[in-house]
């Protein structure tokens, strides 16, 4: 039996907008968990505040749909969407002008961040050589 | 489906070995003294008396509550009603296909079963078995006491739809100079987590995934995984309830089998409060990572630990630091083996004075200094902090103790066994 959840979308938003696409994932997935949508903090270089956020997120044809028509009304307008196929994960699709030609190629969540400059923010981890 | 029954009765030496269509199962005829296939009457199988009031037993396929595709055995004293038979049922429930059934109808005077047998008999020949079931013999040494002979378990060619000749190990026999005495194959329920005492905590990614809690299954490629059910009974699930969160179920990952797989940018599960007044543990998980080394953000595994500084596994320059089941981290240095390119088994003991991580069975890192701790809100696939970890992870269980030396090796043998893992 195939999956419904046939796509899986990184989505990367502004910190700006970042309250505005938690509420719109409480709304397409439902339940106030979604609104810890947007978890992974971004920057340029790595180190707080965060510029940026997050996701990296499974959805269904309905959910994939819904999140086009909240793009297309433009009520998060920083975001900048990468969507996978789930089975293979290779690009089926993106908004970002870097890799909106690229579809079919290979795709991952490092790569989403390579073409937003993007670094995830880690806190220190005491004790660590370098750290 | 076809089932084939193997038995043998107490005190006969009659000997039945048939094919138990669909629709039939293995009835008791008092009147000949012999099991023999009938046709299956009501909802699912029935009891009957032995003579002697040793057990009772039936078996069959029905469409009762045993849903297609699921045979049943069931055993229990004389007397028991059906309802009653159900919490054994389980124990020796075997599903998919080709499954072998053997079955050892006395259990009370097994001294007094038929006369000699040698386990390469032909009686014990021609079943076709689960890869993952053993069979098992009861055999009287000969100083008179009793004891299982398994065989078959780790034979390749007991595979879910092939036809194997099951012998005993040549070894096992030698070594305990016994004087086989076979009164009928069981089918033995298959080791688990479960069959070593302590289980606090099973996570199998081939069984229990649901998309959500109280939601649908997840059982198909790249669906997501919202609850982790814990087999072990004691409710300890995995869950997240953030759909981006969860992890996504991929099959065939490892020997077959299936794995989670946790994507490097924000999956994880939240598990429940480690038992209460625990004071050592042991853990076992199966897990392969997508880079060895990771990235620093993806560098981790879980949090167990109570040292309040992140696991890493491994750190940027490869070296693993966990801190499982303790108050401070360890540097366990850098494995040999890469944990990129094949699934391993990591294991970690915790205890007073004792702390060790196993890689495969190997010993990664030991010492004598070490204080028993655990995170009060322990998490798989993600550190203390926001550190995930990017990769898949096939089963995670746990115990309440450290395991006995012959404990860690059923239970590394049977990992190795299942997962087609190399341990030492």
């Amino acid at each position: 039996m195939a999956t419904l959840w046939m796509h899986r979308h990184i989505v990367i938003v502004s910190d700006a907008d970042r309250a505005a696409a938690n509420q719109a994932a409480v709304e397409m997935f439902g339940g106030e968990a979604q609104r810890q949508t947007f978890s992974v903090p971004l920057s340029p270089t790595g180190l707080p505040p965060a510029t940026h956020w997050g996701c990296f997120t499974s959805a269904t044809e309905g959910h994939r749909q819904a999140m086009l028509v909240r793009l297309r009304a433009n009520r998060v307008a920083s975001a900048r969407f990468w969507r996978l196929e789930s089975g293979t994960g290779l690009l089926a699709e993106s908004n970002h002008a870097g890799r909106a030609d690229k579809t079919g190629g290979a795709c991952d969540w490092p790569d989403a961040l390579a073409d937003m400059a993007l670094k995830v923010i880690t806190p220190p981890s005491p004790l660590l050589p370098g750290v | 489906m076809a089932v084939r029954v193997v038995s043998r009765i107490r005190d006969q030496d009659d000997y039945l070995s048939t094919t138990l269509s669909d629709g039939l199962y293995l009835r008791y005829d008092a009147a000949t003294g012999k099991f023999a296939p009938a046709p299956l009457a009501g909802t699912n199988a029935v009891g009957v008396n032995l003579p002697g009031g040793n057990l009772i037993l039936a078996g069959g396929r029905g469409t009762g509550n045993a849903a297609p595709g699921v045979v049943k055995i069931q055993v229990a004293t004389p007397g028991a009603s059906g309802s009653a038979l159900a919490t054994l049922a389980d124990v020796l429930t075997a599903t998919n296909t080709g499954v072998k059934i053997a079955v050892r109808p006395f259990l009370a005077a097994p001294n007094s079963g038929p006369g000699d047998a040698d386990l390469s008999a032909n009686e014990l020949t021609s079943y076709t078995v689960q890869a993952d079931k053993q069979v098992a013999a009861r055999v009287k040494r000969g100083d008179g006491t009793l004891y299982t002979a398994r065989f078959g378990e780790q034979q390749a060619a007991l595979a879910n739809t092939s036809g194997a000749t099951l012998t005993a190990l040549e070894t096992e026999v030698n070594a305990l100079k016994a004087r086989l005495r076979a009164y009928g194959a069981i089918l033995d329920p298959p080791f688990s987590p479960a069959s070593v005492q302590g289980l606090v905590l099973w996570l199998d990614a081939g069984q229990g995934l649901f998309q959500s809690t109280g939601g649908a299954a997840a059982t198909a490629n790249a669906d997501p995984v919202g609850q982790w059910m814990d087999q072990s009974g004691n409710a300890r699930h995995g869950t997240q309830a953030t759909t981006a969160a969860k992890p996504t179920l991929r099959l065939n990952q490892v020997n077959g089998r299936p794995a989670l797989r946790f994507d490097g940018a924000d999956d994880f599960f939240s598990l429940a409060a480690w038992p209460a007044g625990a004071t050592s543990g042991e853990l076992f998980l199966v897990v392969k990572l997508v880079a060895d080394p990771p990235s620093d953000s993806t560098s981790g595994l879980w949090s167990i630990g109570a040292s309040g500084s992140d696991t890493h596994f491994p750190y940027i320059e490869n070296n693993i630091y966990d801190d499982c089941l303790s108050t401070v981290r360890k540097n366990l240095g850098d494995p040999l083996p890469s944990l990129s390119s094949a699934y391993h088994i990591y294991s970690v003991a915790s205890a007073a004075g004792a702390w060790t991580a196993r890689l495969d069975g190997a010993t990664l890192f030991t010492t004598a200094t070490n204080t028993y701790g655990v995170a009060a809100s322990p998490k798989l696939g993600q550190s203390l902090s926001t550190r995930v970890l990017n990769g898949h992870i096939a089963e995670f269980f746990a115990y309440s103790s450290v395991l006995s030396a012959p404990d860690r090796v059923s239970v590394l043998t049977h990992l190795s066994t299942k997962y087609a893992i190399p341990v030492s």
